[in-house]
């Protein structure tokens, strides 16, 4: 018989699988408009979903924003946080920024 | 040729943190791309005019300058396409001499595509990919359905189910997996990068880009070749991700290095429709930021990327070396094309149009002297965006099957026309 030690490690190893499983990445550039550049969008975002973000660089002028943004979280928060920001005129790509090439 | 390690890392573009040569583009500190970096003066023990010359005339003679550690195993024949003197068209642009770099009859499927797809796939076999892919609207994916066919791997080609018949077929007929797929542009492309980073896949255009992009240089080295061993004068590109740009002038700037041409001054410019111009834009209000252009609006499909990811090095490569960017009309494209055809003899797709065009006014400004040479890249055969001229180069006259008819109709009404 397995000792209680290798099955709570076993646990703790499907937990921790789980939580992978769950858990995604994602990398997006973020281009604000102009009327959005003032707003704290990205605090907004940390309020309203469960995603860590994690700003990795960022340019703003007056005429546009722009931000490579590390997002983590479930992929289903992480899709809606997406959604969100899109609704309000954020324009989000992927980091490659066009996989589509002609 | 001995196989040496000449390609040494990958490398950011942003902070020049190297990175191992494997499948990634991206630098995990800041996002930047990451692009391939060499042993240079490894290279030069190898490289020189002699032993590029002693060599098939493939793109593949520039090995040395190529990021894959052995020999090459797909797209052998690609290439070394023609350098045509344009005599007639220099005279109706209004310049000296005039070079057009046909890449219309690129091998295997007439674009220049099939030059970083080849690279982009031979690295990818090299790390042991089983099946490669790309998201495409047209160029990108006849090239990886036909080098991937030749080469025996398994492709899928990702595209926008909306994409028109005649442009899915070209890849089909290969035998790839075309997967349309429903949803808005910024949905689909979100979908490919996802699809990328999850299934272990060679996406050419995605995570095997640092190597797939540095196959345009082989577009540079030729135009040096082919001009006797010189870099032109004057370069004019046009931009769509603004890589191509890019890697022209690195190209340049690393034959220079390595004392293969004389190092002589050299302008790059770079061309773009005005329906979709957004570097072309940030270079002439003096930025380097690039706004995006959210809906393009321009007959010329193969340049319309509205957050070109190669931009802001693209203008830089325009500003270091003096050069400019112009935009051309849709009507303006339509008559590069067709001078193109009615002075070269060459018929190239819109983007083509886009560069003849945009060279015109140019040299119209200025901006290209009209005592100059130039070189002008065209990258992809006409017959691939009929549907863009279908109506504006005139219509066949129809004559009864006798020949009064003829003489009547046609021949006299011509020697009319001619002696007018």
């Amino acid at each position: 018989m397995r000792s209680r030690s290798f099955l709570l490690l076993q646990g703790a190893r499907v937990r921790d699988n789980l939580f992978r499983m769950a858990n995604s990445q994602t990398r997006l550039w973020l281009i604000f408009p102009p009327k959005l550049i003032t707003r704290p969008i990205l605090w907004e975002l940390s309020k309203e979903f469960s995603v860590v973000t994690n700003i990795r660089q960022a340019s703003v002028t007056d005429e546009v924003g722009i931000v490579s943004l590390s997002l983590e979280g479930e992929a289903d928060e992480i899709s809606r946080a997406i959604a969100w920001m899109e609704g309000l005129g954020v324009k989000v790509d992927p980091v490659e920024l066009n996989t589509i090439a002609s | 040729m001995e196989s040496k390690p000449f390609f040494s890392n990958l490398k950011c573009r942003e902070c020049g943190r190297l990175y191992p040569k494997q499948a990634i583009h991206v630098c995990e500190f800041d996002f930047g791309p990451l692009e391939a970096a060499y042993d240079y003066e490894e290279i030069a023990k190898s490289i020189s005019r002699k032993a590029i010359e002693s060599r098939p005339h493939t793109m593949w003679r520039y090995r040395e300058l190529l990021p894959i550690d052995n020999e090459p195993t797909v797209g052998a024949q690609v290439g070394f396409t023609p350098l045509v003197k344009a005599d007639r068209l220099a005279k109706v642009l209004g310049i000296r001499e005039l070079w057009i770099k046909n890449d219309t009859v690129n091998y295997p499927t007439l674009s220049f595509k099939d030059r970083v797809v080849s690279v982009a796939l031979s690295r990818a076999k090299e790390l042991g990919f089983q099946i490669v892919a790309c998201a495409s609207t047209g160029n990108l994916a006849n090239s990886v359905a036909a080098n991937a066919a030749a080469a025996g791997l398994k492709s899928y080609v990702l595209i926008p189910s909306d994409l028109e018949q005649g442009k899915v077929l070209g890849s089909l007929i290969y035998g790839t997996q075309v997967i349309g797929i429903n949803g808005a542009y910024d949905q689909v492309n979100r979908l490919c990068s996802e699809i990328a980073g999850k299934y272990g896949w060679g996406f050419v255009n995605v995570n095997l880009r640092p190597y797939y992009a540095e196959g345009s240089k082989t577009m540079g080295f030729e135009i040096c070749e082919q001009l006797g061993w010189r870099i032109p004068q004057h370069t004019v590109v046009p931009m769509a991700s603004g890589s191509l740009l890019t890697k022209i002038h690195k190209a340049y700037k690393e034959f220079s290095q390595l004392g293969i041409v004389s190092d002589t001054k050299f302008k790059i410019h770079g061309t773009q429709a005005t329906g979709c111009a957004p570097i072309s834009h940030a270079l002439k209000k003096g930025t380097d930021i690039v706004k995006p252009v959210p809906k393009p609006d321009t007959i010329v499909k193969s340049l319309a990327i509205g957050t070109p990811a190669d931009g802001y090095y693209a203008i830089h490569s325009m500003r270091q070396t003096g050069g400019s960017a112009e935009d051309v009309t849709d009507d303006e494209v339509v008559e590069g094309i067709r001078m193109l055809a009615e002075y070269a003899g060459i018929f190239a797709e819109t983007a083509g149009g886009v560069t003849v065009a945009g060279a015109k006014k140019l040299i119209q400004s200025g901006h290209i002297g009209a005592d100059d040479s130039a070189v002008l890249c065209i990258t992809g055969h006409g017959l691939k965006t009929q549907e863009a001229i279908v109506g504006k180069c005139g219509e066949a006259r129809i004559i009864a099957p006798n020949i009064r008819e003829f003489e009547e109709k046609v021949y006299a009404a011509d020697m009319a026309a001619s002696k007018a």
